[in-house]
C-alpha cells in the first residue's frame, strides 16, 4: 500500500507551482487526474520541465469553456476527494469549478487553491511568475547584494515551496477529514512561499543589525567556509565549523606552521585575518585537482566536497547511483526517461512514481468510463468536442 | 471556528539547525503541541535570528540523553509522542538510545522521522549534512555558476526545502496511521529534498532539451533591468499574449513581427538573447522603475520590483495576506515575522507563541510526566537536565 493509494484528486493546475502540488500528492500514491484543455497546459513546451511536474498522473481532455463539458467535470470531481488548482482569482467562478459550486456537488471536497498573490488583498489578480516573487521577496537582491546586479535564481525557488506548502495543506486537510469527515478550502500561494524561503531574514525588530551577506560573484562567507579552485580548473567547497576541521585541513594541505601562527590561532584571529588566509589557501588549492583534495580531506574529517553539475549528477554521481535516487521510466513519446525517485522513504507504505507525465487525453476514455459513462455517451462526447482521447504515438 | 487540523498530536522534536525544527514548528501552528528537546549545549542555532522563526510556538525541554537519567525522560516523552522528528547524523540516535528501533518497541503508533544531510546509506550516508556540502554534493553552486567559478547560494535552501518536505511527509504518515492504526519511519535527506527541486531540469531522455543559463536568467523577457535611477524592475512575460501585449504598451508594434523576437517570450536563445537584451537595456534606461511600474504594471503586465526584504515585509499584499505577525520575544521584545504559511479556512493554524527560552519548560514537562519536585532536584544536580532560571 502507498501512503495516499485511495485519494483521487482532480488537478486543474498549469505550469509549475500548482502542477507540483499535484506530483507531490501523486509520488506518494494519490490518483490525480489532470483535467487540460484542447490544447494542453501551455507549460508541455518543455518535455522535461512538464514531465518533472506531472510525472505519476494520468491526462483528461475536458473542453470546459463547454457549458456541456462542465457536467462531465463535475462528475469526474464527484469521484474524487480533492480538488487542486492555480488559477487567477475568479477563473474557477467563471468556469463553474469554484469552491462554493463544487462544495454543492461534494459537501466534503478538500479544495486546495494556489494563486500566485493570494485571494485576497490589493495585488490578488495581478499575474504572478517565480521570479517576480524573487524579485519582490529580496531573494534575488539577497542573493547579488545591495545595490548591485540582482541574481536570478536558477532554481524556481517559490515554484519549487509551492509544491511543498500545497502539499503539506493538502495532507492537513485530509487528516482533519479523516477525523470529522469535513471537506475545507486549502490556501497557499507563491507569496507565502516566498515569505517561507526567506524565514530566516523576513525579521525586524528594535536594534537588529541586518547582515547583507550577497554578492554578485560570492564564492562563500569566509577562508573556511567557501568555494577553492584546484589544478584541474575543478572547484571544491569546504566549510570548517570546528578547531578540528580547521587543525586538520591545515595537516591535509601541509599548512600545520598555520596553527601556531598567531594571525590564524584563534576563530577570532583567522576572522581578522581572512583576506591573508583566504589568498593562501587559494594558492595551495591550486596545486592539486579538485577531485583528489576532496579525497584526502573527506578521509580526514574535513567537509568538503567537490562540486558538480546537474548533467554530471544524473549520469554518474556515485551517491545517486548506491542509493537509488532515480530510476528509469518509459515514455510513450520519449522512450526511457531518467527521473527522481520518491523524497520521503516510508517503512511501511512507500510512494512510487507511478508513470511519467501523461500524453494529452492520455486517459480520458479510461477515466470517463470509471465514472460511470458508457462508451456511447464518451463517443458522442468526443463528436462534440467536449472530450479528447489522444492517439498515442508509439516510439521506435 | 474549529482548532488546527494537528490538535491533539503530540509531536517531539530532537531537531537541531534548521530542517528539524522548522518542520516541527510548522506542526505546531497547525495545533500540535511540539516539545523541543535539547541537549545540554542547545541547538547551534540559538543566537541567530532564523532561530526565533524556526522554533516558534513550541515548549523547550533540556536533557543529557548520555545520562540514563536523561535518556529516560526521552523515552517516557517519547512513549506519548504521536511523532517524533530527529536530524542527527546518522546512527546518532541510534547510539543515544533513540533510534527508531528502540522507539517502536515503546511505541509502534509513532510516526518516526529522520533526516540527515545524504540519508543513511550509500557513500555519502557519513559526510557532514552541513547546508553547503549538500547544497555543492546536488550540483545548486555549479548550476548557479558564473562562467568562471560556481556561485554559493545565500538562502539555506536545502534545509527549507526539506523542513515543509518533512512536514509534508510527517502528516501523511498520521493520516496513514489514521487508516491502519500504525506508525512507521519516515526517511528524509536534504540532499534529496534539494535535489527535487531542480524539477526542470534534473530529468534526462534522448532528445532532452538544456537551455542556457546566465546570472540574470538566459531569456531576454524574463530577466531584471536596470531603470534611469538605478533600481531594477523584473520584467517576467511569461506567455505570448503578454508578449504581444508589451510590444504594444512599449511602442515597438514591429516587434511582433521582428524576426529576432521570433518565438518569444520564451525561446529566444544566443545570439538573439543577447540583441534583444542590448536593444531593451537602453529602454528600460529611459524611465525611473516607478515611472515603468505605473506604466507596464498598471497594464496588467508581469513587472515587479527587484527590492529588499523590508520592503517585502512593507508591502500590502504580504500585510493583507496575514504573513507579517508580531511575536513577542522575551529578550527582543516585539519582532515582526512570518505567519502561517498554509491557510485552511474551517481549521485555522496560528503562532501560538514565541521560541523556548534554553530549559524554560523543563520543569513543567516533568511534572507532567509525574516526576516531584525532588526527583526534578535530583536530576539537576546529577546534570541530567537543565532547568531555565526561576523567575524572580
Amino acid at each position: 500500500m502507498m501512503p495516499l493509494e485511495k485519494i483521487r484528486i482532480a488537478d486543474f493546475t498549469t505550469m509549475l507551482a500548482g502542477a507540483g502540488v499535484c506530483r507531490e500528492l501523486a509520488d506518494l500514491g494519490a490518483d490525480v487526474i489532470k483535467i487540460e484543455p484542447a490544447d494542453g497546459d501551455s507549460w508541455r513546451m518543455l518535455a522535461g520541465g512538464f514531465m518533472g511536474v506531472n510525472r505519476g498522473k494520468r491526462g483528461v481532455v475536458i473542453d470546459l469553456r463547454k457549458e456541456e463539458a462542465r457536467t462531465i467535470a463535475h462528475k469526474l470531481i464527484a469521484s474524487c476527494d480533492m480538488l487542486v488548482e492555480n488559477s487567477r482569482p475568479g477563473i474557477m467562478e467563471k468556469l463553474g469549478m469554484d469552491y462554493a459550486t463544487i462544495k454543492k456537488i461534494k459537501p466534503d471536497i478538500l479544495y486546495v487553491s494556489m494563486p500566485a498573490f493570494g485571494s485576497k488583498g490589493p495585488d490578488f489578480q495581478k499575474p504572478g511568475y517565480d521570479p517576480l516573487f524573487q524579485a519582490m521577496s529580496g531573494q534575488m537582491s539577497g542573493q547579488g547584494g545591495p545595490g548591485k546586479t540582482p541574481v536570478f535564481h536558477k532554481i524556481s525557488l517559490n515554484d519549487e515551496m509551492g509544491p511543498m506548502l500545497g502539499a503539506f495543506g493538502a495532507s492537513l486537510a485530509l487528516f482533519n477529514k479523516l477525523r470529522t469527515g469535513q471537506g475545507q478550502y486549502v490556501e497557499t500561494s507563491l507569496l507565502r512561499s516566498a515569505v517561507t524561503l526567506q524565514s530566516g531574514n523576513f525579521i525586524q525588530y528594535k536594534g537588529m543589525k541586518r547582515k547583507y551577506l550577497g554578492k554578485p560573484d560570492i564564492k562563500g562567507l569566509g577562508a573556511l567556509n567557501r568555494l577553492y579552485q584546484g589544478i584541474d580548473g575543478g572547484w571544491l567547497y569546504i566549510y570548517c565549523p570546528k578547531d578540528e576541521h580547521w587543525k586538520a585541513l591545515c595537516k591535509v594541505l601541509g599548512l600545520t606552521a598555520l596553527t601556531t601562527d598567531p594571525r590564524f590561532t584563534t576563530p577570532g584571529a583567522r576572522k581578522k585575518h581572512d583576506k591573508e588566509l583566504t589568498a593562501i589557501l587559494e594558492e595551495t588549492f591550486f596545486t592539486t585537482p579538485a577531485n583528489a583534495w576532496a579525497l584526502l580531506l573527506a578521509l580526514q574529517g574535513v567537509p568538503a566536497v567537490q562540486g558538480q553539475g546537474i548533467v554530471e549528477l544524473l549520469q554518474s554521481d556515485a551517491h545517486c547511483k548506491a542509493t537509488g535516487v532515480y530510476e528509469f521510466q518509459e515514455h510513450p513519446q520519449w522512450g526511457k526517461v531518467q527521473i527522481q525517485g520518491i523524497n520521503a522513504e516510508f517503512s511501511e507504505t512507500p510512494g512510487k512514481v507511478q508513470r511519467p507525465g501523461p500524453m494529452l487525453g492520455e486517459h480520458t476514455t479510461e477515466v470517463l468510463l470509471e465514472i460511470g459513462y458508457t462508451r456511447e455517451q464518451i463517443e458522442d462526447f468526443k463528436a462534440k468536442k467536449l472530450v479528447l482521447q489522444a492517439e498515442i504515438p508509439v516510439k521506435k | 471556528m474549529s482548532q488546527g487540523a494537528l490538535t491533539g498530536i503530540r509531536v517531539l522534536d530532537f531537531g537541531q539547525y534548521i530542517a528539524g525544527p522548522f518542520a516541527a514548528t510548522l506542526l505546531a501552528e497547525q495545533g500540535a503541541d511540539v516539545i523541543k528537546v535539547e541537549r545540554p549545549g542547545g541547538d547551534p542555532m540559538r543566537g541567530q535570528d532564523g532561530f526565533i522563526v524556526w522554533n516558534r510556538s513550541k515548549k523547550g525541554i533540556i536533557l543529557d540523553m548520555k545520562k540514563p537519567e536523561g535518556l529516560k525522560v526521552a523515552l517516557d516523552l517519547a512513549k506519548k509522542a504521536d511523532v517524533i522528528i530527529e536530524n542527527f547524523k546518522p546512527g546518532t540516535a541510534d547510539r543515544l538510545g533513540i533510534g527508531y528501533d528502540k522507539i517502536k518497541e515503546l511505541n509502534p503508533r509513532a510516526v518516526y522521522c529522520s533526516i540527515s544531510g545524504f540519508g543513511p546509506t550509500g557513500p555519502y550516508a557519513n559526510w557532514p549534512g552541513y547546508e553547503q556540502i549538500v547544497s555543492t554534493a546536488a550540483t545548486v553552486y555549479t548550476e548557479q555558476g558564473l562562467a568562471t567559478h560556481p556561485l554559493y547560494v545565500v538562502l539555506p535552501l536545502a534545509s527549507l526545502y526539506t523542513a515543509v518536505d518533512a512536514a509534508f511527509s510527517i502528516v501523511t504518515g498520521l493520516c496513514v496511521r489514521e487508516t491502519t492504526g500504525k506508525g512507521q519511519k519516515i526517511v528524509m535527506s536534504l540532499f534529496r529534498s534539494l535535489l527535487s527541486t531542480f524539477r526542470q531540469f534534473n530529468v534526462d531522455f534522448e532528445g532532452m532539451f538544456r537551455a542556457p543559463w546566465g546570472p540574470t536568467g538566459p531569456l531576454p523577457l524574463y530577466r531584471p533591468y536596470q531603470c534611469k535611477d538605478g533600481k531594477w524592475l523584473f520584467t517576467g512575460l511569461g506567455n505570448p499574449k503578454f508578449f504581444m501585449q508589451f510590444a504594444i504598451e512599449m511602442g515597438h508594434d514591429e516587434w511582433l513581427t521582428d524576426p529576432l523576437f521570433e518565438g518569444a517570450p520564451f525561446l529566444i536563445f544566443p545570439p538573439r538573447n543577447a540583441q534583444v537584451m542590448s536593444m531593451l537595456k537602453p529602454i528600460y534606461a529611459s524611465k525611473t522603475r516607478d515611472e515603468w511600474l505605473e506604466k507596464l504594471g498598471s497594464q496588467g503586465l508581469p513587472v515587479a520590483p527587484v527590492q529588499n526584504v523590508d520592503a517585502f515585509m512593507a508591502y500590502q499584499q504580504v500585510i493583507a495576506n496575514d504573513m507579517v505577525q508580531t511575536v513577542k520575544e522575551p529578550k527582543l521584545g516585539n519582532v515582526k515575522e512570518m505567519g502561517v504559511p498554509v491557510a485552511l479556512a474551517d481549521t485555522p493554524g496560528k503562532i501560538k507563541g514565541p521560541s523556548p527560552q534554553p530549559g524554560q519548560h523543563t520543569r513543567e514537562i516533568l511534572r507532567e510526566l509525574g516526576y516531584s519536585a525532588q526527583e526534578i532536584k535530583r536530576l539537576k544536580q546529577e546534570n541530567a537536565i537543565k532547568l531555565a532560571p526561576r523567575r524572580k
